[in-house]
């Protein structure tokens, strides 16, 4: 028969004992894995540190190399600037065209144009002198005719006077389809 | 001191080590993290227009700016527009002058957009007046007739075979001044559009005039001879 004495004790000893020595190897692990994590962090940020500066200096030659090429840069630059207010005159420079040489197939040789006026709503007031009654009906039966390159959709005549030497002076409103 | 507030000095120890070293090097670390993924961006995008500007043909961009400059100048193209309208007469055999310039409106703002207001006389045949004047807006530099007034200078009634008139022109040049700063190095090259493209190619169909230089006066080079 076995006599325990002091079986407690003993346990609890033993207890604190592996307690003391599972803390003691946490303690020792800990501070392995920190100058670990230390020397990882530490590397790492050199690595890091040493390739952003390659990255700069690289980044450094391709501004060198940008900075060469300028001219072409500022060529495409101007080329884009002056392009969308190019394209905005070209459109109501086509249009303007248009009802300019509309204007002018319209006219038949012999007439005094005063000048002609395109509205922004597509009217033209066309206003000039004919030399005979001839030469105006001419103009008129032009206006019933299709013209080129736009056609006259409406023409109305505002006035037309009779001069003393014979010239008939006249006022037209036409609205070109456009 | 005992066992046990040793051992909590030394765990205390450890987070201070923790705290002290290892946390500045980690925010360090995704500083230059981030520092180099920033970088590697920047010199992706540097290459990629450094590989655009390459790319672009640099005979032909020089003769679009050329041509650019010669339809749409930069600067008040009057020198160019005077030696343009009256090369354009002489080319349809009209008579030139009357010329009166007004300073055009400055509608600037973002665009940088101005126009220069330009009135002239050309006398000559009617039909070859219609045709200068269908010809004058396909002429370089850019311009658009603002108003035409057309005067009989014969009788078509005696003489059937010519009307000879006199046309007052007053038209309307266009001209912006090209950006002032390329900006900043990283932005990146705009291409042309295609219908950009489209636009540029009708610079080729407007006619130009070589430029009329003056011609500086020269005195007597030698008194004696």
């Amino acid at each position: 028969m076995d006599i325990e004495l002091a079986s407690k004790t003993i346990g609890r000893i033993r207890k604190t004992g592996r307690t003391k020595w599972f803390l003691n190897k946490i303690i020792i692990w800990g501070s392995f894995g920190l100058s670990l994590l230390l020397i990882i962090i530490a590397s790492l940020n050199l690595w890091v540190g040493s390739s952003n500066r390659i990255l700069n200096s690289r980044i450094k030659a391709r501004e060198k190399e940008i900075e060469a090429n300028s001219k072409i840069e500022n060529q495409q630059l101007y080329l884009n600037s002056k392009l969308a207010s190019f394209g905005t005159l070209i459109k109501t420079h086509e249009l303007h065209q248009a009802v300019a040489e509309t204007v002018f197939s319209l006219i038949p040789s012999g007439t005094s144009l005063k000048g002609f006026e395109v509205t922004e709503t597509g009217l033209i007031d066309l206003s000039g002198t004919v030399p005979s009654w001839q030469l105006l009906s001419r103009l008129l039966s032009n206006l019933e005719q299709p013209a080129s390159p736009l056609t006259v959709s409406q023409y109305k005549i505002k006035e037309v006077n009779f001069s003393g030497a014979g010239d008939l002076s006249f006022s037209l409103e036409l609205r070109l389809k456009i | 001191m005992t066992k046990k507030q040793k051992f909590y000095l030394q765990i205390i120890g450890l987070i201070l080590i923790l705290i002290i070293a290892i946390r500045p090097l980690a925010i360090k670390l995704a500083d230059n993290l981030n520092t180099r993924s920033k970088l590697t961006k920047r010199l992706t995008g540097l290459e990629a227009k450094l590989n655009t500007l390459k790319g672009i043909d640099t005979v032909l961009i020089d003769e679009r700016v050329k041509r650019m400059e010669i339809v749409f100048p930069s600067v008040k193209p009057i020198v160019p527009l005077m030696a343009s309208l009256s090369q354009l007469a002489s080319d349809y055999n009209l008579s030139f002058g009357g010329i009166s310039l007004s300073p055009g409106s400055l509608s600037g703002g973002e665009t940088g957009l101005n126009d220069l207001r330009f009135g002239f006389l050309v006398g000559g045949d009617f039909g070859k007046i219609s045709q200068f004047l269908k010809a004058l807006e396909n002429t370089a530099p850019l311009m658009k007739i603002e108003e035409v007034g057309l005067t009989i200078k014969t009788n078509p009634l005696f003489d059937r075979l010519e009307t000879i008139v006199s046309a007052d022109i007053k038209v309307a040049a266009y001209y912006q001044a090209p950006p002032k700063t390329l900006g900043n190095i990283d932005k990146p090259v705009k291409l042309l559009s295609r219908n950009e493209e489209i636009l540029l190619n009708q610079l080729v169909s407007f006619k130009t005039f070589p430029p009329v230089l003056p011609q500086t006066a020269v005195g007597k080079e030698n008194l004696f001879e």
